[in-house]
């Protein structure tokens, strides 16, 4: 399947989702004025890809510093679309970046560990000067 | 009766769109039959002609730059070889060429993308084809300009007005809170003149409620959905009285969801995934006790002679939106005061703004802390404290969300 890339722009993200190599990325931050739009064909294709995986071990990288509510919205879809791929025999191991200092962004992983038991997490704290 | 419709244009004036005829400067012109040597004189005569356009039976078929003719008829001996000669000599045979009735925006993506030469000579504006002038980027620009700040204009007045409506809906409550608390201050700073955060207040002789609202979006988006969800709620404390947040919130949650049509069948994606995060709370005068129930919104609670801000988490579960369940309970906590007692609550704008020297989310340990430092403070004076240390926070970053923060201290008994 061909790599879904969207450069950043300063309300939305950098999505790299490499699917021949089952890596995918999400960078930056997201606040987009239509959430739904903005997301809408990423989900949709990384479900088409999710369908078509089985005993995959898939990575992803996510690093956002700020995300609004409509967007944490869909981000709740695409984490829900992983659980399901986990159901399915897939394996998701999730590397949950983040400033050292943010508490905001620490404590959501946490939630979305919580909330997703089946997507191996991993938390990464990052140190900067 | 006969109205003479067609006289109408004569008495009152009409705006029309601004067309490349707004932009027609008439210029002299030259024929092929006409010789270099007049070409040069007329060049001579106006000092600032850049272009001269070049036509035949009225029909424009070129066009001569100054710069390159003069450049070209110094030369040596080019005087005395193209003098008498035909002035399409040096002339662009490709010039742009634009109607008089083309729109500026039509008008403006032609002459970006024929290149810095329409730009810089010029281009022609014919009407029917025939010749009539020629128009200059710079005015292109110029107009280009005032279009953009005139649409600009237009859409801001809009909002402006949206505005003074939005600000009179929530006016009512803040009257209330001002005269029914005498230590209370709540700030709301939409993002863009209107925004999606509320708040609601209602006063009884028991006791008062108190709504802080974060829906979802911002601006006009944002801003007609708190008009969705404050009418909800208002019915919802018509219906069961102002005493049961709890029971308020499932009544708006069920008021959303019905409003835009979230409720349809399983298959059927409705339009709207809309809803808010809320913090609801009754404040019983007799008890000093506060009745919370929060949908992804805390309470910070500062207790006198407490060490440090308590936190009094709400339910994870969002009002509204497709995927909350519709008889989802948020839980009714009580929380008992005490004379002095500081309550303060946030929608996340404040929680979640990027700022400080590594670009992160303010956070709510800055908000613990700067309550514990001013707690001996007036709300007012907290509130103040907290806008700057969010301004200093988000430094040259730009806002991200709505901001709605409400700070109040229970009073000792009359």
């Amino acid at each position: 399947m061909e790599t879904l890339y969207i450069g950043a722009t300063p309300s939305s993200p950098e999505v790299n989702f490499d699917f021949a190599k089952h890596h995918l990325s999400i960078r930056g931050e997201s606040y987009p004025e239509n959430a739904a739009a903005f997301y809408g064909e990423i989900i949709k294709r990384l479900r088409e890809y999710l369908g078509n995986c089985s005993q995959t071990r898939i990575t992803v990288d996510i690093s956002l510093a700020y995300f609004n509510s409509s967007s944490t919205k869909m981000l709740f879809n695409i984490f829900e679309a992983f659980n399901s791929a986990v159901t399915a025999g897939n394996e998701i191991v999730l590397n949950w970046y983040h400033d050292e200092e943010d508490d905001t962004i620490l404590e959501f992983g946490q939630e979305l560990h919580i909330d997703f038991p089946l997507i191996t997490f991993f938390d990464h704290p990052v140190k900067t000067a | 009766m006969d109205i003479p419709t067609h006289r109408l244009p004569d008495y009152r004036p009409r705006f029309q769109q601004p067309s490349a005829a707004d932009l027609c400067v008439p210029t002299p012109s030259v024929t092929a039959e006409d010789s270099n040597e007049r070409v040069m004189e007329i060049f001579s005569k106006y000092r600032d002609l850049t272009s001269l356009p070049v036509t035949d039976n009225g029909k424009p078929i070129g066009l001569i730059n100054r710069g390159i003719f003069l450049t070209q008829m110094n030369k040596p001996f080019h005087k005395e070889v193209y003098s008498r000669k035909s002035s399409i000599a040096f002339m662009d045979k490709e010039p742009l060429v634009v109607e008089a009735d083309m729109d500026i925006e039509t008008l403006t993506f032609r002459a970006v993308n024929y290149g810095e030469k329409a730009l810089g000579d010029g281009f022609i504006i014919t009407d029917n084809g025939r010749f009539t002038g020629i128009g200059h980027g710079l005015q292109l620009m110029r107009v280009v300009a005032d279009m953009q700040a005139a649409r600009n204009r237009q859409i801001m007045h809009s909002i402006e007005y949206a505005s003074v409506i939005q600000r009179s809906m929530l006016r009512t409550s803040r009257d209330t809170m001002q005269h029914t608390l005498n230590d209370a201050d709540l700030v709301w700073e939409p993002r863009d003149v209107v925004g999606g955060d509320f708040y609601y207040f209602v006063a009884r002789h028991d006791g008062w409620f108190g709504t802080v609202a974060d829906c979802t979006g911002h601006g006009v988006p944002g801003a007609f959905m708190t008009l969705i969800a404050s009418s909800c709620l208002g019915q919802a404390i018509d219906q069961h009285g102002p005493t049961d947040p709890s029971l308020l919130l499932c009544s708006v949650n069920r008021g959303i969801k019905q409003m835009l049509g979230q409720v349809n069948g399983q298959d059927e994606t409705p339009e709207s995934d809309d809803g808010m995060d809320a913090a609801c709370f009754w404040y019983d005068a007799s008890t000093r006790q506060l009745l919370f129930a929060g949908a992804k919104t805390s309470l910070f609670v500062l207790h006198p002679g407490a060490d440090g801000v308590e936190m009094v988490d709400g339910d994870r579960e969002c009002v509204g939106y497709v995927d909350s369940g519709l008889d989802f309970t948020w839980q009714k906590r009580t929380v008992q005061m005490h004379a002095g007692s500081l309550v303060f609550v946030t929608t996340d704008g404040l929680i979640d703004q990027i700022g400080g020297p590594k670009s992160i989310a303010f956070g709510k340990r800055r908000i613990r802390d700067l309550i514990l430092s001013k707690r001996d403070r007036p709300c007012n004076e907290i509130n103040r404290a907290m806008q700057q240390a969010l301004n200093d926070w988000q430094g040259h970053n730009h806002r991200r969300d709505d901001v709605t923060f409400f700070c109040f201290r229970v009073q000792e008994p009359q």
